[in-house]
């Protein structure tokens, strides 16, 4: 079992409270730069210490802090990938390899250091030094140094790993992974947990998709990207027909029955940009269409981002959007299935 | 008549052992001392003494001896070079030595194999300062003592060769602390 419960005061206004199981596999750590993603890191590799609170890797406790145990970094057994490139500079890659493997016999150090650069395609690049290696090449050694260890907990920091290095890191250890990013979408693909932390909380847990697609609150929707979040009131629900009527400034909403409210209460809906529909001022209006004039188009990655009036924001297909973009107005269409009710 | 050369020999004597004798224990003790900030202060004390009782030997020693001057001249060096080696240690990446220890490294292992090497070019440096000031000091000073005694007029050759020797080192140092020996 690997779990932690970590408190930690960092002044001037970082106040971390977390607790949560690692369970083989990855844990994604997903929030904003500041929210204290690095400092759980260094609180489970021992570079930091916690005011309170318990840390239990692999059923062997490293810290505790009401009975006065914290476990050395180096006895820990937590392998670490860092934000920053930390290969030592002095070494080629296949000695910063070797550095943790120096505890095995000769012989094992050797066949094992050569196994763990094969294994992540370092074979041919070994013998060069740090500066002299792609980025890349870097980020796999960074991470065959970790695994030569043989850690008990894996953390990787936000360094731009991509998905197939995750996995084929995963592959590698049957060490719980904790993976701190940025990349909703290497969550989603990598990950089988995500922990969402806001302000040294951890905000949402839970599968990845389900989170993204289901957040419990507006500081989480924010997090996962999604623009449409507004403040409405409920002026009508019908259990009857599973149905409510949501108010907001601008515009009013038919939504799925809200549980646990009632008429009058003030609640927060959320909708991701992808899921709303837009149509031609011209079209004759449907169940949840709201007129409003588009402020701006900017092209994305995949996707145009249509930015209305009243703060709504849809992502349409670049097909899509060619085809009205010379609407002379214009319909969002919120379908209401894809509320979602904070 | 011609110069005695043997103030410049031990002083360079002297330089020499103070010099190896800070560079041996200087950068560990800095690393150790990284550890205990409040003890730091304790370590540069020596500083202000040092180079009045290289003085005060070197005017009362009726025998001059090389080895008692490069101990003396010791506590001189050795706060020099833990001073910049913990000036070197601290502009490394925290992440590097973090590396080692989290990859089970002995604090002793982690100073051998990466703080150490790492922060070198500063030591050697800061070794190389040390050695042309105790030359010069040591050497002079022994000069400026014998030719006082001896009712003489210090003879010009030792103290110039002793000059160009500090100046030179001063300027290997130099340019082994920015990076362009090596």
């Amino acid at each position: 079992m690997t779990r932690a419960r970590l408190g930690k005061k960092v002044p001037p206004g970082l106040s971390l409270d977390v607790e949560f199981d690692l369970a083989p596999g990855v844990t994604a750590l997903f929030g904003r730069p500041g929210s204290g993603r690095t400092l759980i890191l260094d609180l489970l590799a021992g570079f930091a210490t916690p005011t309170t609170g318990r840390i239990l890797v692999d059923d062997v406790i490293l810290f505790d802090g009401a009975a006065r145990v914290n476990v050395p970094a180096r006895l820990r057994q937590v392998g670490s990938i860092f934000q920053r490139d930390a290969l030592f500079p002095h070494l080629t890659l296949r000695q910063n390899v070797q550095f943790a493997a120096a505890n095995k016999p000769r012989l094992e150090r050797h066949r094992r250091v050569a196994e763990t650069l094969d294994s992540l395609g370092l074979t041919e690049s070994g013998d060069s030094k740090p500066r002299d290696a792609a980025p890349e090449v870097r980020l796999r050694a960074a991470a065959a140094r970790a695994l030569m260890a043989e850690p008990k907990l894996l953390l990787i920091d936000d360094c731009g790993m991509e998905e197939a290095l995750v996995t084929q890191i995963r592959g590698l250890t049957k060490a719980p992974i904790l993976l701190v990013t940025r990349d909703l979408d290497l969550c989603c693909t990598a990950a089988a947990q995500l922990l969402v932390l806001e302000a040294g909380r951890i905000a949402q847990r839970g599968a990845p998709v389900e989170v993204v697609d289901q957040p419990d609150s507006v500081e989480v929707a924010r997090l996962v990207g999604i623009p449409n979040v507004f403040q409405g009131t409920v002026a009508a629900l019908d259990p009857g027909r599973n149905t409510s009527r949501l108010e907001f400034e601008h515009f009013a909403l038919t939504g799925p029955y809200i549980k646990g409210h009632f008429r009058g209460d003030r609640v927060w809906v959320a909708i991701g940009a992808e899921k709303l529909a837009v149509h031609g001022g011209d079209e004759p209006a449907g169940v949840n269409y709201v007129a409003a004039p588009l402020v701006r188009a900017a092209e994305r990655s995949r996707c145009v981002r249509l930015e209305f009036a009243y703060g709504i924001t849809a992502d349409v297909a670049r097909e899509e959007y060619a085809r009205q973009k010379d609407n002379q107005s214009w319909q969002v269409e919120f379908p209401a299935s894809a509320l979602r009710v904070l | 008549m011609a110069p005695d050369w043997s103030p410049l020999w031990l002083g360079l004597r002297a330089a020499a052992f103070s010099s190896a004798m800070a560079l041996v224990l200087g950068p560990w003790l800095a690393y150790w001392l990284q550890r205990y900030a409040a003890a730091a202060p304790l370590a540069w004390l020596p500083l202000s003494v040092t180079p009045v009782l290289l003085f005060a030997y070197c005017l009362r020693a009726a025998q001059f001896r090389w080895a008692a001057a490069g101990l003396i001249a010791s506590t001189f060096s050795l706060p020099y070079v833990m001073r910049a080696s913990a000036a070197a240690y601290g502009a490394l990446k925290p992440e590097y030595v973090n590396a080692a220890r989290g990859l089970g490294a002995t604090e002793w292992r982690v100073f051998a194999r990466i703080a150490g090497p790492l922060a070198l070019r500063p030591i050697l440096a800061a070794a190389a300062f040390v050695f042309a000031v105790v030359a010069a000091e040591a050497g002079a000073v022994l000069i400026l003592v014998r030719a006082a005694r001896a009712d003489a007029t210090p003879a010009a050759a030792p103290l110039a060769a002793i000059a160009a020797v500090s100046l030179a080192i001063h300027y290997l140092g130099t340019r082994l602390e920015r990076g362009s020996l090596g």
